[in-house]
Formats: structure tokens, C-alpha cells, sequence
């Protein structure tokens, strides 16, 4: 009877733990694809070249704008703090809208809405790397895009957008590309 | 001391101190002389090691940045073209083991679990090096290559490089620039393949003469016993069909594949199918093992017009040794030996090979 009794008691217990966990968990996942997302976005300036005149001096930061990924924006800003690539300060703007995409070396678009993550990528003009948090279809599309594979984050690269943009891409970003566009 | 007190004669003496001195003096030259030998060995062993992590570390940058082992396990596998490499590793930024290459051939291979300091450590036989990836000023993670090295190595090289072919075939031949015989063979520049020297030629002959007279012990008997193989593949009684060398399935799958080209010392076609034989008897040379792109490359410039006006075309590498290399024992041996005319070029028809039957 005790036995039972113990039971009873522990197993409202062991529910309300295994709830909390995976409450836990789900937020923990979310958190570890925006770290890596931002990770991936920080380490994606290393392998990019962007056109002569970009920038003026190696004091000028790159400004890499996301929009609709606050987790993410957080995460490099965290990250970028107090770094630089290939001598360039990093600065993080979190870009509400089409309009504030002007003067950003990266742009991040994610967040739920697609169209508008579009059209963000749209307004885009010049030597901008693009980065789309999934497929995004229409033209111009982005430079390099987020996928997924067994759990992973991967991405997509696209050599005709990064033309257009006047970018080069590095043979080793390319080599760890999921797939090439336009190769 | 060395039997002085008791020499009785001044004459004695001085033999005695003439034969000490002369004695202190050779073994003072030969220790001076080996460990100069050792030092160069080392320098060169460690700046092969070196240079090579550093290159697996530059192409292995974006893989480790972006966790991808796939592609780190990818750049580590180039080092399968340099057989002295047993295992090579790839470590993350907190020391965990990211990605691995164990050569085939030794299955004692084993890479380290965590990351080793970085540095240079060297064993009897075995080298490592750990080096850092850095990218961007920060040591992104480190790649460790653990090697063979001594000159005894050298020799083994070459004899593990004459395996089977297959994909790898081209990468093992350009990384076989080592000579196989301490100045037998003219090292490679360029990438491009060479003849053998005037000390491999004069070892080859000295092999040939032996050979002849039946002489030079197991050696020589083995080359005579080779040679009468080749012979008798050659021969047309032999029923070995000939088969253009673009035709790989012509050897037997799975088996050793030697192509030898004559090198054409103009003695004639018997001396030079003999001359072929025995360097795939001796192994005497180990640069390279031609394929059928080379051969066929050599059909192609034979039937070029040649410089010189009303001559035979001679094709330009007429009188460079395509050596082989004796695979390992108990693997039988396939042995393609292209017929050349006196001047060791190819024929109109293009090269041809003739299959040696395994033993």
C-alpha cells in the first residue's frame, strides 16, 4: 500500500517534469537554429568578395541587416561583438522594412511572411549578400539561402545572383554549399 | 691502450697510433655524416608534414566553419595519395574530433580522440604534426597528420604505390616523384615524368649484364626468370592477344597493373622488351606508372611529321623510361609491356599491350 502510495505521489511529479522539460526543449532547438543561422551569417562575410571601392578603409563596418529573425539579429549581435573580418568592425541592424535595407553589405530575410521577405530581397540593389532563411521564389533571388538537411542547417548558393551583385563567392564557401546554382 | 705499452718497436707504435687516429677520424667523419644525414631527414620530413597539414588545414577552412565533415572528410582523403600519411584528423575549435582519414593499408591507424597540442613530434618511424586552422585571425579548429618517415620508408613507398589501379591511379602517379633508387631516377619538375638518370641506366645495365651471364645470386636469377617470362609473353606462341591500351578490361580486374613503355637504347626490339622486363623484374625505378592517356598520348605524337624532313617521326619522349614497379609478393601481377621499334617508338597502330599472366 505504501509502495502505491509513493507512486501516486511521484507520478504527478514525474509528468509536471517531463512537461517543464519539453517545454524547455522546444524553445532550446529554436535558440540553436538561430545561433547557428547567425553563426553561418558571420562566417559567410569571411568567404565573400565584395567589389573594389566597397569599402573605403578597413575602419568601415560591415553592416549586416536582419529582418524578421530578431533571434537571429541577437545571436550575431552577441557574436559580433568586439569582432572583426579581415580587419572590418561587424555591426547588426535589425531592418523593419524594405526601406531600411539601403547601405547593408549582408541581408538576412526570414520570419514567417514570405512575400514580404521577398519583396525585401527585392528592394535590395548593388553589392548586398542575400541571404534567405529558405527557398524564395522570383527574380532576382537571393545569393545563398538556408536549408535544412536531417536537422541541419545547410545552404543553397547561387553563382548568377552573386554575379548580378557583383559579388564572388569563395571556391571553399562553394565547396560546403549543398547545392550551386549556376556553376 | 690498444696494445701501445706492449708494442716493442718504435715502428709498431707509430702503426698503432696511425691506425687509432685514422680509426677516431672515419668514425668522427661518419657520425658527423649521419647526423647531418639525420638533420637534413628530419628538415624535410617535418617540412613535408607541415606543408601538408597546412594545406589540408587552408581547404579544410570553410568545412570546419561551417560543420561540415562531409567536406572535411573529403580534403582528408587527398592525403591518400601520399602513402606515408597513415591517419590525418580534423579537430574542431574545442578539440573534438571533426574528421578522419585512416590509410587502408595499416590497419593499426588511429587518430587521437581530442586535439593534440599543436607541434611537431617525432618518433623512430612515426612523425605528427598538429597545426591550427585559422580563419579570419582565430583558430577555427586543427588538423593532425601522423606520418611515416626514414629512408627505409622511401623504398616501401614505392612498392605500396604499385597496388592495384583505379581512381586514385593519377594522383598516386603525381605523387610519386620520390626516386625509388637514391639517384636512380631524375626527379620530377613540373609535374612532368622523367627518365631515369645516368645512374639508373648504368645500374639497369649492370642488371642486364648480370642477368646475361647468369650471375648475381637470387637477384640475378630472379632477373633471368623474369626476363624468360617476358620473353615468352612476347613470344607469339605465347596466345597473349593484344589489345589497345585504352581497353583497361584487357587485364584482369583487380590485379596489379604495370604498363611499361621500351626506353630505347637502341639495341634493338628483343633488348628492349628485355629492358622492360627487367625493370619490372628489378622495380629499379619507381617514378610513375604510365596510363593509357599517356600511351595514347605517345600514339599521337608518334604520328605527328617528326623535325626532321624525310625521317621517321620519332616521338618526342622516345627515350623515356616509363618504369614499373614489382607489386607486392602473392598478388600476382599483370604486366601490360608495349612493343617498340628499335628506337623504342610506337608504332602507327598506337601502343599495344600484352597481358603477362599472373604467376
Amino acid at each position: 500500500v505504501s509502495l502505491r502510495r509513493t507512486l501516486l505521489l511521484l507520478l504527478p511529479l514525474l509528468a509536471a517534469g517531463l512537461a517543464s522539460a519539453s517545454v524547455q526543449a522546444q524553445p532550446l532547438g529554436l535558440v540553436r537554429e538561430s545561433a547557428v543561422k547567425a553563426a553561418f551569417l558571420y562566417k559567410f562575410c569571411s568567404f565573400v568578395e565584395w567589389p573594389a571601392g566597397t569599402f573605403r578603409g578597413p575602419e568601415d563596418p560591415i553592416v549586416i541587416g536582419v529582418y524578421g529573425e530578431d533571434a537571429v539579429a541577437s545571436e550575431l549581435e552577441q557574436l559580433a561583438r568586439g569582432r572583426t573580418i579581415d580587419g572590418h568592425p561587424v555591426t547588426v541592424l535589425r531592418v523593419r522594412d524594405a526601406n531600411g535595407a539601403a547601405l547593408l553589405h549582408v541581408l538576412f530575410a526570414g520570419g514567417p511572411r514570405e512575400s514580404r521577405m521577398r519583396e525585401v530581397l527585392a528592394r535590395v540593389r548593388g553589392p548586398v549578400l542575400t541571404v534567405a532563411d529558405g527557398p524564395v521564389d522570383g527574380e532576382p533571388g537571393p545569393v545563398l539561402q538556408f536549408t535544412q538537411e536531417e536537422g541541419r542547417v545547410r545552404f543553397q548558393a547561387s553563382l548568377t545572383a552573386a554575379a548580378a551583385r557583383n559579388l564572388k563567392l569563395s571556391a571553399k564557401l562553394l565547396a560546403v554549399a549543398q547545392q550551386v546554382e549556376g556553376r | 691502450m690498444f696494445g701501445l705499452s706492449r708494442a716493442r718497436t718504435l715502428q709498431r707504435k707509430l702503426t698503432l697510433i696511425l691506425l687509432a687516429t685514422i680509426g677516431l677520424a672515419l668514425f668522427l667523419a661518419a657520425s658527423a655524416l649521419l647526423l647531418v644525414d639525420a638533420r637534413k631527414e628530419y628538415r624535410n620530413a617535418s617540412q613535408d608534414l607541415t606543408t601538408q597539414a597546412d594545406v589540408i588545414g587552408l581547404a579544410s577552412e570553410a568545412a570546419l566553419a561551417f560543420g561540415d565533415a562531409k567536406v572535411g572528410e573529403q580534403n582528408l582523403r587527398v592525403l591518400q595519395a601520399q602513402p606515408q600519411v597513415i591517419a590525418a584528423a580534423l579537430y574542431d575549435s574545442q578539440g573534438r574530433l571533426f574528421a578522419h582519414f585512416l590509410s587502408g593499408d595499416d590497419g593499426s591507424a588511429k587518430v587521437p580522440a581530442q586535439a593534440p597540442g599543436a607541434g611537431l613530434h617525432f618518433g623512430l618511424t612515426l612523425a605528427t604534426v598538429v597545426r591550427p586552422v585559422i580563419s579570419n585571425h582565430e583558430t577555427i579548429g586543427s588538423v593532425y597528420v601522423q606520418s611515416r618517415h626514414g629512408r627505409g620508408e622511401r623504398g616501401g613507398r614505392v612498392h605500396r604505390l604499385a597496388g592495384a589501379g583505379g581512381a586514385g591511379q593519377p594522383v598516386r602517379r603525381a605523387a610519386a616523384g620520390t626516386p625509388a633508387a637514391a639517384g636512380a631516377d631524375r626527379p620530377d619538375r613540373g609535374g612532368q615524368r622523367r627518365g631515369p638518370g645516368r645512374a639508373g641506366k648504368r645500374q639497369l645495365r649492370g642488371a642486364c649484364a648480370q642477368a646475361q651471364r647468369g650471375r648475381g645470386g637470387p637477384d640475378g636469377r630472379r632477373i633471368q626468370r623474369d626476363a624468360r617470362r617476358a620473353r615468352a609473353a612476347f613470344s607469339p606462341a605465347a596466345g597473349n592477344e593484344p589489345c589497345p591500351v585504352g581497353q583497361r578490361s584487357a587485364l584482369p580486374a583487380g590485379r596489379a597493373r604495370l604498363q611499361c613503355r621500351p626506353v630505347g637504347l637502341g639495341h634493338g626490339r628483343r633488348h628492349h622488351v628485355l629492358f622492360a622486363t627487367l625493370q619490372v623484374a628489378a622495380g629499379i625505378f619507381g617514378a610513375g606508372i604510365p596510363g593509357p592517356a599517356d600511351l595514347a598520348a605517345e600514339g599521337d605524337a608518334r604520328r605527328r611529321p617528326g623535325r626532321r624532313a624525310g625521317g621517321p617521326a620519332r616521338a618526342p619522349v622516345a627515350r623515356r623510361a616509363f618504369p614499373g614497379r614489382v607489386p607486392p609478393a602473392g598478388e600476382g601481377r599483370s604486366v601490360a609491356l608495349v612493343p617498340g621499334d628499335r628506337h623504342g617508338a610506337v608504332g602507327r597502330e598506337g601502343p599495344r599491350p600484352i597481358a603477362w599472366p599472373a604467376r
